[in-house]
């Protein structure tokens, strides 16, 4: 047993006179990893935020907060900033903007190291070339006067690591690391977070709400929910046992599985959506005054088709060119060569004018990623939701119109009275409903739905994903699935096709192509992708084989889980 | 970097002789004959004809408009029609109190507005801000020749610090020709600097929310170094649009601030020159200034690349 680097008891936090945290108790222990588990709005942040003491005006804590033998809730700001950066490290969720966009890498991860050793210019940069050469990123390729525009969000993340594990801090708190990455780069950037702790035997609290990645790198577990600890212990034991009701309801919502019948419907032999020989290239970068470099290729001669009423996938890493294709099939881009064609109107030749593009737009719809971008905030869910309709032939009556919305509104399953409250008033979820009924009110029979459940927490996606297999049900409605989440593809699609550089290199029915997948970028994605049984039956393999070498007969045996148990 | 500044100043040779033919042929369909407008209403014909011909107003207009333009590549912007001396002189005369003015009252607009800016932000909320906050609120509701009157009577006529107006000519010394610009520098520098100032601070209070002040912020640094290094630069972007634009309205302002102090600047020159329907010095002054400011613009988008690294590629 190590000694405790980080000590959270009976820790209570409020913000404006609001509780967010509740008695909170949790122990850190040096070379091991604390998952905070919890779904958005529990406070894992907040726990995260008031242990390096960054909590927004008007926040309230009380309790204890040890970091060794000091209490960091007393502490000055003075000696807050001395810990900060250099025995405390903290690394956030959204790489693309964690960065200082005007300050070179170089000099963002030698800030902190002359901030704290006082080292002169030169020793710093030193410092700071070998920690991003160990974070991944060697100085020949990525030379510390790169700029974070110039990096991907991968990359990013991985400088934001540097900064944060410069000093070798005895605690890493990472608040949900990779929720912004796809599955490939979250895999990576998860061993090189496992690496840093077995390394530098630093105390990691690795804030999450994905039970696969939880269940393949914590040590021990803390499950919270609406400020409370819900269940604690070791992480192996309590994600096997599921013994509290809320660690079953959220291993269960993430592993959700929608039952609906057309699921094993056969597909139809004509496309609804038919893409041919499709490519886009966007114009390379300036090389000079008037020149340019090479064009990229974001779709590279890509063809499919998708059947009437039935759901495929298009899975890939980011950048692999998914969102540029959809863009393309809803006409929102021209292709630079290919045909789509849309219920055999094709839809690659038509401007915006023409009559024939109304019935293709009114036809196919879209739900995107951000319930909560997407929307105007000043209007209200009628006119939200109604949008689309000026894509009817003929305008519709006063009452037409509303029995559409009322319609809509009832099959997401949303209540009527929402017309005249305004999306702020909704959560996240009920928002994604309200997407999904602006999308619907078309009667579409397509409908494009770009990574629709990624922000929504465990249980939020579940509901979704029966509410859209419920919809194919119900209205026949095709989709196409564009995820980096297996899981979701595995729950919602009939087939998946996987794009990687702009082509798709392999399609077939999902749950065939996902166990078996045969090219290597398919490979790659199935691998990368955390899965919470297969996590853990490998983790009780690997302390099975440790066992007798350790002699520790304790380990194997999950602890008896306990909340609040330290 | 080379690239973006050659673009740019490929952009500012087109905006310039773009904006020089749109002065030009302006002027041109303007009604009344700069000949017969100099000669006055009992003119003779012939006389009218003798001096069209003298002024090269028979040529094709193109043709016009082209020695008019090599003449101001050479520095020769024609003569004047009420002076009959070049407009260059009468321009150069002048811009020695206009540009100091302007420079001066832009130099104190921003010496004010960035601390009080960064002052606000960073104090957000408390009496301090509030206070601040009104005091520009009132700076961008006093017109400034209300507020040029107010400074006369306290400076000049009460304390008699400084002169009241005119200007002594800047043979006399640095010190006497600063001491009459001071009061119009600082009438046209307020308002100015009242809407700066919420611009800096209204872009601080952004970048200040922003995920990579909470990175430099877990780095340990203390808040107002996080303020200084990592917020400032970033919110220097819309400062400068606001720069830029300021700027010109600075020159332009200068024409009600001049008459206000009797100070024998361009706003004066122009301002008597449409009255007399002197043209020739309205084109001269007008494509002075419209240079001024394309190429302020310029310099506007040099310091949006020192600023902000991602535009350097583009």
């Amino acid at each position: 047993m190590t000694a405790p680097i980080l000590t959270i008891d009976k820790l209570d936090l409020a913000i404006g006179g609001v509780p967010i945290l509740r008695s909170i108790d949790m122990v850190v222990e040096a070379g091991k990893v604390h998952a905070l588990v919890g779904e958005s709005g529990s406070g894992k942040s907040m726990t995260a935020l008031t242990a390096m003491r960054l909590l927004p005006h008007g926040a309230d804590a009380a309790g204890t907060l040890r970091f060794g033998d000091e209490d960091l809730l007393t502490a000055t700001e003075e000696r807050m900033c001395a810990l900060r950066g250099d025995d405390i490290g903290m690394v956030f969720q959204e790489p693309m903007t964690a960065l200082n966009p005007v300050k070179t890498i170089g000099e963002q991860v030698a800030e902190g190291i002359r901030w704290h050793t006082g080292a002169n210019r030169p020793d710093a940069e030193a410092r700071a070339a070998h920690m991003l050469e160990r974070v991944g990123l060697p100085r020949a390729r990525f030379p510390l006067d790169r700029y974070p525009h110039e990096l991907s969000g991968g990359q990013r993340q991985r400088v934001v690591i540097a900064i944060a594990c410069a000093l070798r801090p005895k605690l890493l708190i990472a608040d949900e690391p990779t929720t912004a990455l796809d599955v490939v780069l979250q895999a990576q950037i998860l061993d090189l977070l496992r690496e840093l702790v077995a390394e530098d035997g630093m105390g990691l609290v690795l804030i999450s709400h994905d039970l696969g990645v939880v269940a393949g790198m914590a040590d021990d577990i803390t499950i919270l929910r609406r400020g409370e600890v819900q269940e604690a212990g070791h992480a192996v034991g309590v994600l096997r046992q599921q013994k509290h009701p809320y660690t079953q309801q959220l291993a269960e919502a993430s592993a959700h599985v929608p039952q609906w019948a057309g699921r094993t419907k056969p597909a139809d032999h004509w496309g609804l959506l038919e893409v041919q020989s499709l490519v886009r290239d966007y114009p390379g970068p300036r090389t000079g005054l008037f020149s340019r470099g090479e064009p990229f290729r974001a779709v590279d001669n890509v063809s499919f088709s998708v059947p009437p009423g039935r759901s495929v996938g298009l899975v890939g890493q980011s950048g692999c060119g998914k969102s540029t294709l959809a863009r393309i099939v809803l006409a929102l881009d021209k292709p630079t060569a290919g045909i789509v064609s849309f219920d055999g109107m094709e839809t690659s030749r038509l401007n915006d004018h023409d009559a024939q593009m109304a019935l293709a737009r009114r036809e196919m719809q879209v739900v995107f990623q951000d319930p909560y971008g997407s929307f105007n905030p000043r209007q209200t869910v009628e006119r939200l939701v109604a949008e689309p309709l000026h894509l009817e032939e003929k305008p519709l009556s006063r009452t037409e119109r509303r029995e559409r919305i009322a319609f809509a509104l009832e099959e997401v399953g949303m209540p009527a009275d929402a017309m005249r409250r305004y999306p702020h008033e909704f959560s996240g979820g009920q928002r994604q409903r309200l997407a999904i009924a602006r999308a619907i009110i078309t009667r579409p029979k397509l409908v494009v739905c770009d990574e629709p459940v990624s922000a929504l927490d465990v249980s939020i996606r579940a509901q979704i994903l029966d509410l859209f297999a419920k919809l194919n049900d119900e209205l026949g409605l095709a989709y196409l699935f564009i995820t980096h989440d297996l899981t979701v593809a595995r729950a919602i699609t009939h087939e998946v096709m996987v794009m990687d550089h702009g082509r798709i290199v392999e399609r077939g029915p999902t749950g065939e192509l996902l166990d078996n997948p045969q090219t290597e970028a398919a490979q790659r994605l199935v691998a990368a992708a955390p899965d919470l049984n297969r996590a853990i039956e490998a983790r009780i393999g690997n302390t099975m084989l440790h066992l007798p070498l350790e002699g520790r007969s304790a380990t194997a045996e999950p602890r008896k889980a306990k909340p609040g148990a330290g | 970097m080379l690239a973006y500044t050659a673009r740019r100043l490929l952009i500012v040779l087109v905006t310039l002789l773009v904006a020089s033919a749109i002065v030009f042929f302006v002027l041109e369909i303007v009604p009344g004959d700069p000949a017969r407008l100099m000669l006055g209403l009992n003119a003779t014909e012939d006389a009218v004809r003798a001096l069209r011909e003298q002024m090269g107003l028979n040529e094709p207009v193109l043709t016009r408009y082209l020695s008019w333009l090599s003449g101001m590549a050479r520095g020769d912007f024609g003569e004047s029609l009420t002076y009959s001396v070049p407009v260059t002189e009468l321009i150069a005369d002048r811009i020695v109190v206009s540009l100091p003015l302007a420079l001066l009252a832009l130099g104190l607009s921003t010496a004010i507005a960035i601390p009080v800016g960064i002052f606000t932000a960073a104090r957000r909320g408390t009496r301090a801000d509030t206070a601040a906050m009104a005091g520009t609120q009132l700076g961008i509701a006093i017109p400034n020749f209300w507020f040029a009157l107010l400074l006369v009577y306290v400076f000049a006529v009460t304390l008699q610090w400084v002169p009241a107006g005119g200007f002594p000519g800047w043979d006399e010394g640095l010190w006497p020709g600063l001491r009459a610009l001071i009061l119009p520098a600082i009438a046209l520098a307020l308002p100015q600097a009242a809407i700066l100032a919420r611009v800096a601070r209204s872009a601080l209070l952004e970048t200040l929310a922003e995920d990579y002040i909470r990175t430099a912020r877990a780095k340990g640094l203390p808040a107002n170094i996080v303020l200084w290094r990592h917020a400032l630069r970033n919110a220097m972007i819309p400062v400068l649009t606001i720069l830029g634009l300021q700027f010109a309205f600075l020159l332009a302002g200068t024409i009600i601030i001049e008459n206000v102090f009797f100070l024998p600047g361009l706003g004066q020159l122009v301002f008597q020159a449409i009255n007399q329907r002197d043209l020739i010095v309205v084109e001269g002054v007008v494509v002075l200034l419209v240079g001024t400011v394309v190429i302020v613009n310029f310099l506007v988008d040099l310091a949006y690349a020192w600023a902000d690294p991602r535009l350097r590629r583009r």
